[in-house]
C-alpha cells in the first residue's frame, strides 16, 4: 500500500480552527508528539547509513556522511521544535507533553495524512520526509482541509489560533499567557546569547503573543524554508513561499530535496554499500499502540533485545527529566540544573547515540536484518510530582541501566564500545546519588 | 629565592570530535570537526609536536619559549629562550560530554609538561591526586577534580588577534574558504578532493553566530601546580637551586580555535622557583 492510497481511503471531516485555550493546548500537545516522532524518524534514518563502508569511494563516502550530518541536524532541530512547543504549552498554563505513542502509527492518527514510521534511509523515507516538510503552497485564508498534509499546515493553524486568542481586543488576550514566568528552556539555559546558534539550535522563551508567533515562525522557517513574516503574507504568497523554500538550502525541506537528488545520482552499488541492512519499524517487544497493518521487525537476537530494551529505558529517562524541567513543579533551580546536566549531553550523546550506532552492528535475529534503535516507550511519560521520590526512582532506574550495560559489556559478541556506555552510566548513577544525598 | 618564568607561544593540534558528537566519535558527524578521507580517526589528543595528518593552510605545530624573566626582569640571552615546550603522555580534554565535568572547564588530562633546549630537559606532571598517580577523571573524587582542574572559559578576540593578527572570524574563514576553493581544481587524488569538499562545505557556513565561527573566540585559561616528581637534565645548571619541594606553576591559555585545521593557539608560562 502506498502513502497516497492510504490517505485516499479515509474521509475525515474538516479541521476546525482553534477557538479556545483547550483547543490550543490540544493542538500544541499533538504538535509536541508529532515533532517528537519525527525526531525519532530522522535519527533512525541517520543510524541506518554507513559512510565508512569500505566499498564507498571517498566522494561517495563524504556524500553519505553529508546525508547523516543533515539528518542529525534536522533531528536536533526537531528536538528544538519540541522544546519550543513545550515553551508554548508552559506559557499558556499547560504542562509539557513528552509522551507519544509508539511507532509506526497509522495515517490520520494526528489528522495527518501520512503514516509516521521508522524507516531506513532510502526512497520510502525520503518520500515521507519530503511530504512532511513540504511548505504550505496555499494562501493563508484557504478553506480548512479534512486533514493536514504537512507539518507546515499544523503550524499554520497554531499561528492562527494564537492570533485569535492572543491579539489585542480578543476577550482572551489578557489571560492567554498564564505561565510566562514558569520555567522554560531557552538559549540562556545553555549559556548562549539569545540569537546564538549552538549545535544548529535556537531556543526561544515564550511569554506573549509576539514570542509565541516568533517561535512558530522559527519552526516554519527551519522546516519549510525562508518565509516572509506570516502576518504580512498576501493571498498570493503561497506559491512564492513554496518557491522560496526550494531556493533555501538550509530548510529541512530543501535538505531532503537535495539528499534525494544526490541519492538518486549515486550508483546502485554505492547506494547498497551505504545502507546497513536495517528493517523498517523495529520493536523489541510487542506494543498495543502500533499500526496493526504496518510491517514490523520483532527482534529475536537476545543481544538486540537487551540493548534495545536498555536503550528504550535510557531514552525514557531523558523524557522523565525533561517533563520535570519544564513548567511549574516542586523541582528546585538546582534540581533543574541537575536534570539538564544529565539529560542532554550525557544521556543523549554518550548513551543513546552510541547505542544507536552499536545496535546496527548486531543482528535483529530474523536472519535478514540488523537491529536498530527502536524508540519504544513501555508506558506513558508520567509527570512525577514529588522531587525526593523522583530522585530516589531516578537513582533506581540509573542503577538498573548501569547494571544492564555492565552485563552486556562482559559479552565478547557485543561491540566493545558498550564498556564506554557502561562506564558513563555508572558514573552518572553515582553523580545523581551524590546529588540526591546533598540536596534532600 | 628567585623566580624564573618562561613564556611560550605556538600552535597545537587537537583532533577531537565536537558536540553534539559523542566524545568517542572517530570520524565526526554532529559536531564541527571531522576526520577527512584518508586521515586516521579522531583521537581527542592535544599534540604539541609531530602533528598527525596536518592539513593544508594550517599553522606549524609547536610551542617555543620566547621570553624568560628572572624576578620580573626579561633576560633576552637566557639559555632557555627558544626552548621547546611539549605536553607529554597524550593529553586529552576530559569532559566526556558533561559526564564527568562541565564542558569548557574540563580537565586537560594528563597534564605532563616538558621543556627542552639543547642538552637541557625538565619534565613534571600535575597529578589529579598525588597520592594515587593512576587516578583518572573517572576515579578521582569529584571534589578533587573540580578543585584541581578549574579553568576559565570566555569569549574574546584577544587571543585571535595575538595569534592571527585579525579579530574577525567570519573574514578569516572566508579567506580560508577562498584558498581551498582555489586548491580544489588541483586536487587530483580522490580522497584529497573529497576532504577538501568537506572542508569547503563547513567553511561555507558563514553565520557569525554559529558555533563554527564563534569557536574561534573560545578562550580557555588554565593554571596548574605541577606536583609530580621532577625529571631534570641540566648540564649547565640553568635551574641551579631549583625548589624541588614546591609545585611548579604552569599557566596555559588556548584560543583562536581553527576548526578547519584542527589547531589552536597556545600561550603560557612555566615558572621555576630557585633558592
Amino acid at each position: 500500500m502506498t502513502l497516497l492510497t492510504m490517505a485516499a481511503v479515509k474521509d475525515p471531516p474538516p479541521i476546525e480552527p482553534i477557538r479556545t485555550r483547550e483547543d490550543l493546548i490540544d493542538a500544541l500537545g499533538r504538535a509536541a508528539e508529532i515533532e517528537h516522532a519525527i525526531m525519532c524518524q530522522y535519527l533512525y534514518a541517520a543510524f541506518s547509513l554507513d559512510f565508512t563502508a569500505p566499498a564507498l569511494s571517498p566522494a561517495d563516502s563524504e556524500l553519505v556522511r553529508g546525508f547523516a550530518i543533515g539528518l542529525l541536524l534536522i533531528a536536533r532541530q526537531e528536538m528544538e521544535h519540541l522544546g519550543l512547543v513545550s515553551n508554548m504549552l508552559v506559557a499558556i498554563g499547560a504542562p509539557p507533553n513528552f509522551d507519544r505513542p509508539n511507532l509506526p502509527l497509522p495515517p490520520f492518527y494526528y489528522q495527518l495524512d501520512l503514516p509516521l514510521a521508522l524507516l531506513p534511509f532510502g526512497e520510502p523515507f525520503l518520500d515521507l520526509a519530503e511530504r512532511l516538510e513540504r511548505p504550505c503552497d496555499e494562501p493563508p485564508d484557504h478553506p480548512p482541509h479534512p486533514y493536514y498534509s504537512s507539518i507546515a499546515e499544523i503550524y499554520e493553524r497554531l499561528h492562527d489560533g494564537f492570533v485569535t486568542l492572543g491579539s489585542p481586543g480578543a476577550p482572551t488576550a489578557a489571560t492567554l499567557f498564564l505561565g510566562p514566568k514558569a520555567p522554560q528552556l531557552d538559549n540562556a539555559a545553555f549559556g548562549a546569547a539569545p540569537g546564538q546558534i549552538w549545535y544548529d539550535i535556537t531556543l526561544l522563551r515564550v511569554s506573549d503573543l509576539a514570542s509565541a508567533l516568533a517561535a512558530i515562525e522559527l519552526i516554519r522557517v527551519q522546516g519549510e524554508g525562508a518565509t516572509p513574516p506570516m502576518a504580512a503574507m498576501s493571498a498570493s504568497a503561497g506559491p512564492a513561499l513554496f518557491a522560496g523554500a526550494r531556493a533555501d538550502t538550509t530548510s529541512h525541506y530543501a535538505r531532503i530535496i537535495t539528499m534525494r537528488t544526490q541519492w538518486e545520482a549515486m550508483s546502485p552499488t554505492a547506494r547498497a554499500a551505504a545502507l546497513r541492512p536495517v528493517a523498517a519499524n523495529p520493536i523489541s517487544s510487542n506494543h498495543g499502540d502500533v499500526n496493526p497493518e504496518a510491517e514490523l521487525c520483532l527482534f529475536r537476537d537476545p543481544r538486540a533485545v537487551a540493548m534495545a530494551a536498555l536503550g528504550a529505558r535510557a531514552y525514557e529517562l531523558i523524557l522523565l527529566m525533561l517533563s520535570r524541567q519544564y513548567g511549574a513543579s516542586d523541582a528546585t533551580a538546582s534540581d533543574r540544573a541537575m536534570y539538564q546536566s544529565v539529560a542532554f549531553f550525557p544521556l543523549m550523546t554518550t548513551i543513546i547515540r552510541p547505542l544507536g550506532e552499536m545496535l546496527v552492528q548486531v543482528p535483529a535475529g530474523d536472519g535478514v536484518h540488523a537491529a536498530s534503535f527502536t524508540f519504544e516507550l513501555d508506558g506513558p511519560i508520567r509527570e512525577y510530582r514529588e522531587r525526593v521520590s523522583f530522585h530516589l526512582q531516578l537513582i533506581e532506574r540509573f542503577e538498573h541501566l548501569a547494571a544492564g550495560f555492565a552485563e552486556l559489556a562482559k559479552r565478547d559478541d557485543v561491540p566493545p564500545r558498550m564498556a564506554f556506555v557502561a562506564k558513563n552510566t555508572a558514573y552518572l548513577t553515582e553523580r545523581i546519588r551524590a546529588y540526591a544525598a546533598a540536596n534532600p | 629565592m628567585s623566580l624564573i618564568v618562561c613564556s611560550f607561544t605556538g600552535w597545537v593540534q587537537i583532533r577531537l570530535a565536537t558536540n553534539a558528537d559523542p566524545p568517542d566519535e572517530t570520524r565526526g558527524l554532529s559536531g564541527y570537526t571531522f576526520a577527512l578521507p584518508g586521515e586516521p580517526d579522531l583521537d581527542r589528543l592535544l599534540r604539541t609536536s609531530a602533528p598527525v595528518a596536518a592539513r593544508t593552510h594550517g599553522p606549524p605545530i609547536g610551542l617555543r619559549v620566547h621570553t624568560v624573566t628572572v624576578d620580573g626582569v626579561a633576560v633576552p640571552t637566557h639559555p632557555l629562550v627558544g626552548g621547546a615546550v611539549n605536553l607529554l603522555s597524550e593529553p586529552i580534554f576530559e569532559s566526556v560530554n558533561d559526564v564527568v565535568m562541565a564542558q569548557g572547564v574540563e580537565a586537560l588530562e594528563p597534564f605532563d609538561v616538558e621543556l627542552t633546549k639543547d642538552g637541557f630537559r625538565f619534565r613534571r606532571r600535575d597529578f589529579l591526586d598525588p597520592s594515587r598517580p593512576d587516578a583518572t577523571v573517572y576515579t578521582v573524587s569529584p571534589e578533587l577534580l573540580a578543585a584541581r582542574r578549574t579553568a576559565v572559559f570566555s569569549y574574546t578576540t584577544d587571543v585571535m588577534k595575538e595569534a592571527l593578527g585579525c579579530t574577525d572570524p567570519v573574514a578569516f574563514r572566508a579567506a580560508r574558504l577562498a584558498q581551498l576553493q582555489a586548491d580544489l581544481p588541483h586536487a587530483y587524488d580522490p580522497a584529497h578532493h573529497a576532504g577538501l569538499t568537506r572542508r569547503i562545505s563547513e567553511l561555507e557556513i558563514t553565520d557569525p553566530q554559529d558555533h563554527r565561527t564563534t569557536s574561534m573566540m573560545f578562550v580557555e585559561s588554565r593554571t596548574y601546580q605541577l606536583n609530580g616528581p621532577i625529571e631534570l637534565t641540566d648540564p649547565d645548571r640553568t635551574l641551579a637551586g631549583l625548589d624541588t619541594f614546591s609545585p611548579c606553576r604552569c599557566d596555559l591559555v588556548l584560543g583562536a580555535w581553527d576548526v578547519d585545521v584542527l589547531s589552536a593557539y597556545a600561550a603560557g608560562t612555566l615558572s621555576f622557583a630557585t633558592h
